[in-house]
Parts: C-alpha cells; sequence; structure tokens
C-alpha cells in the first residue's frame, strides 16, 4: 500500500498534469468588468426602486385591507438590499468600459397584478393589467401608475432625455402626461425581436427619475 | 476606492487566475464549469476590492470553493463528470494511466470538503493553517479530512492493484 508521501507525490504530480495546459481567457479582465459593470447596475436599480416604494408602504399609507380581492402581496427584497447600492460609483467612472448602444428592459413584469392604485393595498407596488403598468406607492405616500407600452419607433418631436445612468432615453411632455421612450435593442425582447422603445408614460407631475426606476440597462 | 478605475484589481486578476482556474477546475472536474465559477468569484471580488484589496486572494480562494460545493451540489441533476472523461485532452499524451483511471477519478469522488483540502495543500502548496484559513475551519478538521481522503485514494488505488492481480492470474 503506498505512503502518505508516496501518495501526496502521485497527486501533485496529477494534478500537475491535468491542468497543465488551463489558461484562462485573455480578455478576463475585461470580462469581469463587464460582468461586474451589468451586476453592479442591476443592484442600483433594485436597491432604488422597491425598497423605496416599501419606505411609503412603511409610513401606513397602503398597508389596510389584507383581504381585497383579486389582490396579491408583491415580494419586497430583505431590507438588506438597499446597503449594497453604498458603494455605487459615479456614472464617470463607468465610460473606461466599451459601452453598447443603450437598450433596456421592464423591471417588475412578473409581479402579481392587483387593481390600478388601490386605496387599501397590502404591497407597496404591483402590476396592473388594464390598463397595463405598474403602481407604486412613493416616499410622499402618492399612488403613482406609471403604464407601460410598446412602439417601433419613437415619435419625430420627443426629446433626449439627460438622466444619470440611463443614457439613450427620450421623451415628451404633452397634455399633462410625461412619456418616456426607452430603446430595445434587436434581439434581447422575445416579443419584439426586431427591437424598438419601451414606452413609459406618467402623470407631468411624476419626477422623470420616477419613470425610469421601472427600467434596466440591458446590455 | 473604485474597483473600474483601478489597476490594482486588473494585476491582481491577470496574476490569480491562472492558479484560481486550474484550483477551480480540479474542484469542479468541469472546464466551462471552472471558467464560470472564477469570473463569478472575480466579480465577488470586486465588489468587496475596498475591503480585501490588502488580501484578495484569501478571498477569491473562499469564493471559489463556495461556488464550486454549490455546482458539486447541482451536479446531482446532470450525468456524472470526471477530470478524466470529461476533459481527456487536457492532460499530455503521455499521463500515467494511473493517475488518469484511478487517481483523479478518485479524486473527483471524494466529497467537495475533502477534494478542497487536497487541491489547496498539494495543489496549491498551502499550509495547514493556510487551508484551514481558506476553508474557514481548524486546523484539525484540515488535517482530519486530509487524512480520510488520503486513506480513499489509498483504497482506490489497492482496489485498482487488486484488479490487476485477478487479471494476471487468469
Amino acid at each position: 500500500m503506498p505512503t502518505d508521501d508516496d501518495l501526496t507525490t502521485l497527486l501533485r504530480r496529477g494534478f500537475a498534469q491535468a491542468t497543465a495546459d488551463l489558461d484562462p481567457a485573455p480578455d478576463l479582465v475585461h470580462v469581469v468588468r463587464r460582468r461586474h459593470l451589468s451586476a453592479r447596475r442591476r443592484r442600483r436599480v433594485v436597491a432604488v426602486a422597491v425598497p423605496a416604494a416599501a419606505l411609503a408602504a412603511g409610513t401606513g399609507f397602503a398597508l389596510a385591507g389584507r383581504n381585497v380581492p383579486n389582490h396579491t402581496p408583491v415580494a419586497v427584497p430583505p431590507p438588506s438590499a438597499p446597503t449594497t447600492s453604498v458603494a455605487a460609483p459615479r456614472t464617470t467612472q463607468v465610460t473606461s468600459v466599451p459601452m453598447k448602444p443603450a437598450s433596456y428592459k421592464v423591471v417588475l413584469k412578473d409581479h402579481s397584478a392587483p387593481p390600478n392604485c388601490p386605496a387599501n393595498a397590502t404591497a407597496p407596488v404591483g402590476k396592473s393589467e388594464n390598463p397595463a403598468g405598474v403602481w407604486y406607492w412613493t416616499e410622499n405616500g402618492t399612488c403613482v401608475f406609471i403604464g407601460v407600452s410598446w412602439a417601433d419607433t419613437k415619435p419625430p418631436n420627443a426629446a433626449p432625455v439627460q438622466i444619470d445612468g440611463y443614457p439613450g432615453l427620450y421623451g415628451t411632455l404633452e397634455n399633462g402626461v410625461r412619456t418616456i421612450y426607452a430603446p430595445v435593442a434587436p434581439g434581447t425582447n422575445d416579443f419584439h425581436p426586431r427591437g424598438g422603445w419601451v414606452v413609459l408614460t406618467v402623470s407631468a407631475n411624476a419626477p422623470r427619475e420616477l419613470v425610469v426606476r421601472l427600467i434596466v440597462p440591458a446590455n | 476606492m473604485e474597483v473600474l478605475g483601478s489597476s490594482d484589481f486588473d494585476e491582481f486578476v491577470r496574476e490569480s487566475s491562472p492558479g484560481l482556474l486550474r484550483a477551480a477546475y480540479l474542484l469542479t472536474g468541469d472546464l466551462g464549469h471552472a471558467e464560470d465559477v472564477v469570473q463569478t468569484a472575480l466579480i465577488q471580488v470586486a465588489r468587496k476590492w475596498p475591503r480585501i484589496r490588502d488580501e484578495p486572494t484569501l478571498y477569491a480562494r473562499r469564493a471559489i470553493i463556495n461556488l464550486a460545493k454549490n455546482r458539486w451540489r447541482d451536479r446531482s441533476r446532470r450525468p456524472r463528470e470526471s477530470i478524466a472523461t470529461v476533459e481527456p485532452g487536457y492532460a499530455p499524451p503521455d499521463t500515467n494511466v494511473l493517475l488518469q483511471q484511478v487517481l483523479l477519478p478518485a479524486v473527483m469522488n471524494l466529497p467537495v470538503r475533502q477534494r478542497a483540502v487536497l487541491v489547496l495543500r498539494y495543489f496549491q502548496d498551502l499550509s495547514v493553517e493556510q487551508t484551514a484559513a481558506a476553508l474557514g475551519c481548524s486546523t484539525g478538521t484540515v488535517k482530519s479530512q486530509s487524512h480520510h481522503a488520503l486513506n480513499k485514494l489509498r483504497e482506490a488505488l489497492g482496489e485498482r492493484a487488486d484488479l490487476e492481480e485477478n487479471d494476471h492470474a487468469n
């Protein structure tokens, strides 16, 4: 029977032989940076959007009436989620990574479908089927409904919208309705493989930053 | 401190990734999984970089081991894999048959903690204390896990020798 020394000598040899030709991909640094950046964007959106609505709910505005028909509470991330955004960098540092054209996807699309802005909601955020969109309670205790729809092209009068961390957006402000157009690159949406625009509509008095909580960069 | 603007993070990735990839390969038994594990571990390192930049290797090793454990748990849902059968191209053509057909498959059949001890001790050449730190356990646990692992390998080699003797006898 081999001794421990014999075995460990064999092991060292076997390990060395089995891994002799293994080397990481030359672009590993770039891949790690890109994935890190992408993950951080997702964390920032989650950290800002839902916990803020949860905070509003915590003020007592939306917590009554647990037996509301056709209403299902929406899962809210654990309280520790917001802390992940503490180290979020300034967007100026993001430019060191090669960027693709802006493209977005809608978050919260798989959540339950309670009525639109229910006065006695048991959850701080939810999805409405008709009209299609998402409602949630803001920090100010008001319920905001954001319509979500689709357009193959944006209207010619849409102007670029500058919001930190959200490049490529366009918007209009007409008849008391603010509309944000978020680009969707071809091949990134199963229902619209040719790409187009996610259209987010909200009342004009709602801030633009509130609207973009519903989207995350998809590239 | 922002990792995206940090050249020392890039340097760490370049210097440590070959060793991490090889260790991950020995832990998972699959090159694709190993590459994914290394990428995920390095992303975890990137997130913690301001806090761990003085000793990132220890954190990266722990991440690799934990991710490999998770992969190993998932493995029950997939066909069995082993270094010897899945990636034969990664062994040089003159590799000893004993290593290829007996020892390395036996290593892959060890519990992941025992395998991790062997990889850290005899591939990465860590001391018992360093291995314990990487695994987050006591030095006594490292010694006992190593002892059990070597015994199992010894048994596997013994079974192989018995089979060969029987073949010769017949």
